[in-house]
């Protein structure tokens, strides 16, 4: 992703050419829509969730200033509309979303049926650990090692120090080898 | 190098990203440790399989559904710069003079159109009396049982239309400002009840919806909509915000320009 070219166009949008977010939603929508999806596990609660995350855009473009990360301001307004909604989502994922999900595992591994299936099988225990990791540890392994941001843009969307980003993204890690086994455990049982 | 600061670096070895020197003495630490050593082959292979997770693609909807969003928003904004920038005082005099009498015949005609159909059809005040009714049912029905935003949010928008200064209306309104889950239908209420901010129930509770609302967005709304109520409660419902050291920047500025604008307005 060019920076510059965000920089640019998020400028061009505050002024009030708002017409250039579209191409600002282009760049950005599937990687956001990855995000919610690793934090919800659910399609269409994502989708909504991108939206509103533009829409905030939209609404606070007079507040973005010039020589600012766009990636991080655009995460930061992400983390709050998904705090903004966590409190209030009630149901849990549905049988179908779990179904849903397993069946993406299923088609996104190569190989013959028995070697499938089992890759299969270890990709879904690694994304049951991943939901199991308290939320804020997912989101920390989502931001590090699925959206693959800079640790210093990780820094700024959380507000700490790199250091501190280092040392939780180890430790997240580690807790989610933890579950892992647990789960892995579980299963042999 | 302790064992504490080489784990530290561990994501950055499996991601790739260390610098040569960086690298050079992790592993020189790794073969003096067996232990941070293994630690890191296997959570390295964890951090690798995450990369085989499946990443499905969000549907053409979603795209759709923005650029419909931001087109509207567009042509808002177009048709507000057109009449800032053509104010009907603008006109010619022989213009304005012609459109003011034109309007004068129209008004009467209508008028005398209307209360001759009144008096003269019983059938037609009964009618139009049940689609009153009927559209005062649907509002609240939209408002009150839909399980989809976007009927919520077709809710506000009739309530507007269909039922001004109805009670039941307005309070399903103020409910709906302070309980749906849904940002844009709070805020879309918000603007609604706008239209009716004399009314003694929106100006009892909007202060409190204030203080409840947790989105910034919502938040400016509401700012802005307490800052034209003119009001103690309100006053002190923005003096809250404005020291709130827990509210977003823009918010809590917003509140103090709110409060600043509205001691201007008093002296």
């Amino acid at each position: 992703m060019n920076a510059a070219a965000d920089h640019q166009l998020m400028e061009r949008v505050r002024d009030g050419d708002v017409g250039q977010l579209s191409e600002l939603f282009e760049r950005h929508s599937r990687r956001l829509f990855l995000y919610f999806y690793r934090l919800t596990g659910e399609r269409g609660a994502s989708e909504d969730l991108v939206q509103e995350v533009f829409l905030r855009i939209l609404k606070y473009r007079h507040t973005w200033q010039s020589g600012q990360d766009f990636v991080a301001w655009m995460y930061r307004i992400a983390r709050n509309t998904w705090n903004d909604t966590v409190s209030k989502r009630t149901a849990d994922r549905s049988l179908d979303d779990e179904a849903d999900r397993f069946g993406e595992t299923i088609a996104s591994v190569e190989g013959g049926p028995v070697e499938a299936l089992m890759k299969a099988e270890k990709i879904d225990l690694l994304r049951r650990a991943l939901d199991k990791l308290p939320a804020d540890r997912r989101e920390l392994l989502v931001l590090a090692r699925f959206q693959e941001l800079k640790y210093e843009q990780i820094a700024a969307i959380l507000g700490c120090e790199v250091g501190t980003v280092k040392v939780r993204v180890f430790r997240a890690v580690r807790d989610l080898g933890r579950m892992y086994g647990e789960l892995a455990g579980e299963r042999v049982l | 190098m302790t064992c504490d600061q080489a784990k530290e670096r561990f994501p950055e070895l499996w991601a790739g990203t260390l610098s040569p020197k960086e690298r050079a003495e992790l592993e020189m630490h790794a073969a003096e440790c067996p232990a941070c050593e293994m630690e890191s082959a296997h959570l390295g292979s964890l951090w690798n399989e995450m990369g085989r997770l499946p990443e499905p693609k969000p549907s053409a909807e979603m795209k759709h559904r923005f650029l419909a969003t931001l087109a509207a928003y567009e042509m808002g904004i177009a048709s507000e710069r057109k009449k800032a920038k053509a104010p009907w005082w603008q006109f010619g005099p022989a213009l304005q003079f012609g459109l003011a009498a034109a309007m004068l015949v129209v008004g009467l005609g209508l008028g005398w159109v209307l209360t001759s159909a009144r008096q003269a059809s019983p059938e037609v005040a009964q009618l139009r009396g049940e689609l009153q009714n009927m559209r005062h049912l649907m509002t609240l029905s939209l408002l009150q049982q839909q399980q989809s935003s976007s009927d919520r949010l077709r809710g506000v928008t009739y309530s507007v239309r269909a039922a001004p200064e109805d009670s039941e209306v307005l309070s399903a309104l103020v409910y709906t400002l302070q309980h749906d889950q849904t940002v844009n239908v709070r805020l879309a209420a918000a603007d609604a009840l706008r239209n009716f901010r004399e009314n003694p129930l929106v100006r009892r509770t909007l202060p409190s919806a204030l203080a409840l609302e947790k989105s910034p967005l919502v938040q400016v709304a509401l700012i802005d909509l307490l800052r034209d109520m003119r009001s103690t409660e309100s006053d002190a419902a923005l003096r809250r915000v404005s020291e709130d050291p827990e509210a977003v920047d823009v918010v809590r500025a917003r509140a103090k320009q709110a409060l600043e604008m509205r001691k201007g307005v008093i002296e």
